[in-house]
């Protein structure tokens, strides 16, 4: 060992070399965090609400879509159902499911059944960040995972803000809502517009002006959920109460196969 | 009732980034005397170097059994995506590993050996442009895993630029403790010369501390900028206090882990004393494990369904990934015993710089 003043300046130069290259770098870290989150939220939805709806053609010239009346859904589960009897859904697994949403002040109360699945994104921030390429948009705008190249590692289920990617124990992939792409094939609707006897679920193809989806699209109020991701969803909901949207429920009851009952305040 | 849900990210997750931490902290180090000339860490460069490799290579065994198709998991070396900061995780890991083995044969078997000055020197060259290159590419492996968790818009508690810079602060930290505790344990109890190197332990626990404020500084400023940001990111870093992640991440991890070490290397280089260095390092490495295992389950804890409320749902942490965690960590501590027993890692400590 050596006398202690020199060891001492060493170190005090270590340290200090040490806290300029970190001070430097925390400094463009709290620059870049208070970036004021909820202003980037609100522009965000606005300006996907400006051009809407948002969405590009594929080589197919065509963009499956699907609208869900909310007004018209009674909540018989039929679409969750007929979903996982038509793709052999495991019991832990859901292509398709169906929230409840409880809310308002007696005599106020109201109900809300909200039907849930992949969106098709225009933007799918899962499809990026698959490491070996197994999930892919289609150029009719359908979303699929190839379940041969899929080595489940749940990076898309973690990069979806929807939930709508699960991990399907059976397959040993990654799983999730296809728009029932056989049946396409075919002609065929998907199996939950097929079996939706309240009629509250429409698809169709919204590169066409004149179809079903386009027109419903064009004649009433339509959300999309988490606009400000920036994703494009390409599932629209009529009838999604305002007050849900903008956070002014207060005390919800939310209900859901997958997370159980939880009461809940809005935001 | 509200069902705890499984983890997608399970704690075999946690292992894989604590055991990459480990690995890169030693490489970093064993660069310092091999690629910079800090001469002062030549003494503990073998060490560090066997540390690197041995857990260098036991990294993948975490994460393949955390895969639901393991065996097809090597299909994500047929591609470099740059979109997935995942794909480039494993390509840079492989690379990195690659010279990693290359520059320890060298360093530990070619360097000590040299019988001329010439072959000195070249060997010293070939090993200051390896070991360079391991130290970027180790780095950037730690940034990039932070970016694996930062590119997610989803989550909003990991969608933070600030969280590969912490991971890889934390990770530096753990490889830098991890070398320090062993040198201390081989040396002070299983060696009859006793030759700790004290002013080189003391260089190394100023480097560890200083790397601790920082990480506690960002991690402050990080969760103060929280405070002020949209209404999710509110939600989803008070998981990182709610329920296990209270001790898990708060108590364990950064008190325990980061702010008592902190305060014991924080005492003048005189009085440090070995028992000092041997508790400071072992709760860096317990405060690591525990800060990147209560950020993966917080992050996860904030429900996507239902969609419109954001909540906080209970996460469960599978056994099966936690007893493969903890007996991949048990063949990874024997491997390295074995191997520092066997391999001539002290030879380094006697060449030229």
């Amino acid at each position: 060992m050596g006398s202690t003043a020199p060891r001492s300046d060493t170190r005090r130069n270590v340290i200090l070399r040490f806290l300029q290259v970190f001070g430097l770098l925390n400094a463009v870290a709290l620059l870049t965090l208070l970036l004021p989150g909820s202003m980037r939220v609100k522009a965000e939805t606005e300006r996907y609400y400006k051009n809407f709806p948002r969405f590009s053609r594929g080589e197919m010239r065509k963009r499956w879509a699907m609208v869900i009346d909310l007004r018209r859904c009674v909540g018989c589960y039929g679409c969750q159902v007929s979903c996982k009897m038509e793709n052999g859904i495991p019991y832990e697994g859901f292509r398709m499911w169906v929230e409840t949403y409880e809310y308002g002040k007696y005599p106020r109360v109201r109900r809300l059944f909200l039907p849930r699945m992949c969106n098709h994104c225009d933007n799918p921030p899962c499809v990026p960040v698959c490491p070996v390429k197994a999930i892919y948009k289609r150029g009719d705008g359908v979303v699929l995972i190839d379940s041969s190249k899929c080595i489940g590692c749940g990076y898309c289920v973690q990069a979806c803000p929807y939930g709508a990617i699960y991990k399907n124990p059976d397959r040993g992939t990654s799983d999730k809502c296809t728009l029932c792409e056989h049946r396409l094939a075919q002609g065929l609707l998907p199996a939950c517009a097929t079996n939706c006897f309240g009629k509250a679920i429409y698809f169709g193809d919204l590169a066409d002006p004149n179809s079903v989806v386009s027109k419903l699209i064009r004649e009433n109020k339509v959300h999309v959920l988490k606009p400000e991701m920036g994703t494009d969803p390409m599932v629209f909901y009529i009838g999604l109460d305002e007050v849900l949207v903008t956070g002014a429920a207060g005390k919800i009851i939310a209900i859901s196969p997958r997370t159980g009952i939880r009461e809940v305040n809005s935001i | 009732m509200i069902m705890p849900a499984p983890l997608d990210w399970d704690v075999l997750i946690a292992f894989y980034f604590f055991s990459s931490g480990i690995s890169v902290g030693a490489a970093v180090l064993a660069s310092l005397p091999l690629a910079f000339g800090v001469k002062v860490f030549r003494p503990v460069a073998g060490l560090a170097i066997i540390t690197a490799i041995v857990f260098a290579i036991l990294t993948p065994l975490f994460v393949f059994p955390h895969l639901l198709q393991p065996l097809r998991g090597l299909t994500m070396f047929t591609t470099i995506l740059t979109t997935s900061p995942m794909s480039l995780v494993g390509w840079t890991l492989l690379l990195y590993i690659i010279l990693l083995l290359v520059g320890g044969w060298l360093a530990l078997y070619k360097l000590p050996g040299a019988v001329t000055p010439e072959a000195e020197k070249s060997y010293t060259r070939i090993a200051r442009v390896i070991f360079g290159v391991v130290f970027l590419l180790g780095l950037l492996v730690l940034l990039l895993q932070g970016f694996e968790m930062a590119v997610l818009k989803s989550r909003p508690l990991w969608n933070s630029p600030a969280v590969p810079l912490l991971y890889m602060l934390l990770s530096v930290a753990s490889g830098l403790a991890f070398v320090m505790l062993v040198w201390i344990i081989v040396n002070k109890y299983f060696t009859r010369e006793k030759e700790l190197h004290m002013d080189m332990l003391s260089r190394l626990a100023a480097i560890i501390l200083v790397i601790l404020i920082a990480f506690l500084v960002v991690n402050v400023v990080e969760y103060l900028a929280a405070v002020h940001s949209g209404v999710y990111r509110q939600l989803s870093v008070s998981a990182l206090f709610t329920g296990i992640n209270l001790y898990v991440f708060l108590v364990i991890g950064t008190i325990l882990g980061a702010v008592i070490p902190a305060i014991l290397l924080a005492i003048p280089q005189g009085r440090y004393n070995v028992a000092v260095l041997l508790a400071a390092s072992i709760l860096v490495l317990i405060g690591a494990f525990s800060v990147k295992l209560g950020v993966l389950l917080a992050g996860q804890m904030f429900a996507k369904v239902p969609t419109l409320i954001p909540t906080l749902t209970p996460v469960l942490i599978s056994t099966t990934e936690l007893t493969i965690g903890v007996g991949v960590t048990v063949l990874a501590l024997i491997i390295y015993i074995v191997l520092i027993w066997l391999l001539p890692w002290r030879r380094l400590a006697g060449g030229g710089g």
